[in-house]
């Protein structure tokens, strides 16, 4: 035990001061002093540490409370990074008016216990609603349900107006909805929605996902001036003859964009509910029909195109043509030699179908094909139509086709392969979207710029001297071509069903624009002499069209319209040929 | 003796700043709840802006519907639709008769 005693003890040892009486001072020698001293150093170190970071933030805390610097920051920040609206992004035309929108939409809903007096609410509600129905409006509100709704989607006005009556029991739940401003103006190519809004047709379709998220409007090309001026004049026409329905487009021939697609009847978006079927039906893009006369302009220029005929030709026509059980015969015979000018002019189906048997059938189909007649048109919507094309294509499918029947087609594939004839021989696809300035179209040659430039000539022939001298719009110029259609019945045709139409282009020194014009079923008046053809129902509308779409496009009128019309040049060409053969 | 008046007077100071440095975060703290509240209260009038600005410029297409301003213009304007026959060019005016300086043309 006592050899324990005298082991080294575990704690520094502290020698004390043998002088001093008490133990005052500590002293610390060696090793361990150090140690301490070490220590000690190391504390101050870190105090000093600990000290500037409390002055830093203590310093952060000043400035922040002083300058006020993070706070604007924020305000700053909260600003910049707006909540994005969760609402559909809207629909514009090329100029920027409003063709689809969503706002929110408060409906109005009761909950009938809490209110104290039914009678006196519904005398009080019917005023500011005058379309409720007064009784049914008192069932409700006198029921012992919890919640009935008044009335859906109310204007802000009248949400307003109820508001201010200060019924209890009365409330609303908001949420989007889908507004047209333009209503029925654009029905078939914006489309429309269901009441979750999901896109049903038209653009709203076709670009349903990109319009959940994006905040940008989406621009369209159409312009709603061109399309009121387009649905008006048609509306008018199809009223004068009776038809039962029409399909109108105006096109840049240099883009291919779409100024207007109208199809008639027509529907209003905000009230689908009570649009019929047929009126749902988009006639523009999605009805295919035998058009007619208007389908010798893409058979003269496939001929004069390969080199077939050239604007000096001609044909006898003086004898129908006859194949298989069919005879083919003119419209207005002229019983005489005419020349490519005069068949395209007069429209004379002998001449023509002789020149598409003259190219034959396989060049006949390539060509349809490279125009784009013969596969369904791209444009964006889902709604567009499938040409019907005769198969087998015998001998006689190539003669009726020449002239527009047997063959059916959209009337927008109609006008894009109008424009691609008179804008230098450049197929482009129609498109509904606005195309951003300076961007080069997509374009397909599809005929020499010289076989253009001679189809212009044609086509102004039609309106200056032919069959479609009602479209003339003075100063623009206008050039097209007349149809006529029977439709098809039963396996055969209509006697007194048809389709009248006229496709244009303006003006055709420098083509701007093609317009097309269809009617089905109009009926012949008496002003018209009983007649209901393209010259008579359809060329006027373009005529008026013109007149009224040139100036707001923009577009120059030709101050020497003879300067191009060169009739006699042609025609002293062609019935000097016509002597010679004749002479022969 | 200096080292403990040294040590009380760093703890005053300490505490002085502490206290400082507490009074500071409240008015801060308040500062930024009230200037949130008007964050809030004007992100909300901008909300209601952008949606009121929605419906005036829904209703003002609808004002503006091609038919029903062709029929205002018809019932209320004596003007016609301009026709190409009146758009010329600068350069085809008539030249301009000479005035004698002073009188009316």
């Amino acid at each position: 035990m006592t050899e324990s005693a005298h082991q080294a003890p575990p704690y520094p040892t502290i020698y004390m001061d043998r002088a001093a009486s008490a133990p005052s001072t500590v002293v610390l020698a060696g090793q361990r002093a150090q140690a301490l001293e070490v220590g000690r150093t190391r504390l101050l170190v870190t105090g000093i540490v600990f000290a500037l970071a409390f002055f830093a933030i203590g310093w952060r805390l000043i400035d922040l409370a002083v300058s006020g610097h993070g706070a604007r920051a924020r305000l700053a920040t909260a600003d910049g990074t707006a909540p994005a609206t969760t609402l559909r992004a809207d629909i514009v035309d090329r100029n920027g008016a409003l063709l689809a929108t969503s706002v929110s939409a408060a409906s109005l809903y009761a909950d009938p216990r809490e209110i104290p007096d039914p009678r006196a609410a519904a005398d009080a509600l019917i005023r500011v609603l005058p379309a409720l129905s007064h009784g049914e409006l008192l069932t409700k509100l006198a029921s012992r349900r919890r919640f009935v709704w008044l009335k859906r989607n109310l204007t802000p006005r009248e949400e307003y107006a109820v508001n201010r009556l200060g019924i209890p029991g009365l409330h609303f739940r908001r949420a989007p909805r889908r507004i047209y401003p333009y209503g029925e103006l654009t029905a078939h190519a914006v489309g429309f929605t269901d009441i979750d809004g999901s896109g049903l047709s038209g653009i709203e379709r076709a670009f349903d996902s990109a319009l959940r998220g994006a905040d940008m409007p989406l621009a369209l090309s159409l312009d709603v001036r061109v399309q009121h001026v387009v649905a008006a004049e048609m509306a008018a026409a199809m009223e004068k003859f009776d038809a039962v329905g029409g399909a109108g487009l105006v096109l840049d021939v240099r883009t291919g964009e779409l100024l207007a697609m109208v199809s008639l009847p027509t529907f209003d978006p905000n009230r689908r509910d009570k649009a019929s079927p047929d009126a749902l039906f988009n006639r523009a893009s999605l009805g295919v029909y035998e058009m007619g006369s208007v389908f010798k302009i893409f058979t003269t220029a496939m001929a004069l195109d390969a080199g077939v005929v050239d604007l000096a030709d001609g044909y006898d026509t003086s004898e129908p043509i006859r194949e298989a059980r069919y005879t083919i015969t003119d419209f207005k015979p002229k019983k005489r030699w005419l020349s490519v000018p005069e068949i395209f002019m007069y429209s004379s189906n002998i001449g023509t179908a002789r020149m598409a048997l003259k190219a034959g059938g396989p060049m006949q189909r390539v060509f349809l094909e490279r125009i784009g007649l013969s596969e369904p048109a791209t444009l964006e919507i889902p709604e567009v139509g499938r040409p019907m094309l005769p198969t087998p294509w015998r001998r006689i499918n190539t003669i009726t086709a020449s002239y527009g029947q047997g063959i059916a087609v959209s009337p927008l594939q109609i006008v894009s392969a109008t424009a691609a004839v008179v804008n230098g021989g450049e197929l482009h696809p129609a498109t509904l979207l606005r195309r951003a300035d300076g961007a080069p179209p997509a374009a397909r040659r599809v005929i020499a710029p010289a076989t253009s430039r001679a189809m212009r000539l044609l086509m102004r022939l039609v309106v200056s001297h032919g069959t479609g001298r009602k479209a003339a719009a003075p100063g623009y110029l206008v050039g097209g071509k007349t149809g006529t259609a029977d439709k098809p019945m039963n396996g055969g045709y209509a006697r007194d069903k048809r389709i009248a139409s006229f496709a244009a282009a303006f003006p055709m020194t420098d083509p701007r624009y093609a317009v097309f014009i269809m009617l089905d079923e109009p009926k012949g008046i008496k002003s018209t002499y009983g007649y209901a053809t393209g010259g008579w129902v359809a060329a006027p509308v373009v005529a008026r069209v013109v007149d009224r779409i040139g100036p707001l496009l923009g577009v120059e009128p030709v101050r020497d319209q003879r300067g191009f019309d060169t009739r006699e040049r042609l025609l002293i060409q062609t019935s000097a040929r016509a002597r010679q053969v004749a002479a022969n | 003796m200096r080292r403990a008046a040294l040590t009380r007077a760093a703890f005053v100071l300490v505490a002085v700043a502490a206290v400082g440095a507490a009074s500071l975060m409240f008015y801060v703290g308040d500062e930024v709840r009230v200037l949130r509240q008007r964050l809030d209260a004007t992100e909300a009038r901008i909300a209601q802006d952008r949606e009121a600005l929605r419906v005036s410029a829904t209703e003002w297409s609808y004002f503006n519907r091609p038919a029903k301003l062709a029929g205002l213009a018809r019932r209320h304007l004596a003007l016609a639709p301009m026709g190409a026959q009146r758009i010329i060019r600068f350069e085809d005016l008539p030249p301009r008769r000479a005035t004698p300086a002073g009188t009316a043309p």
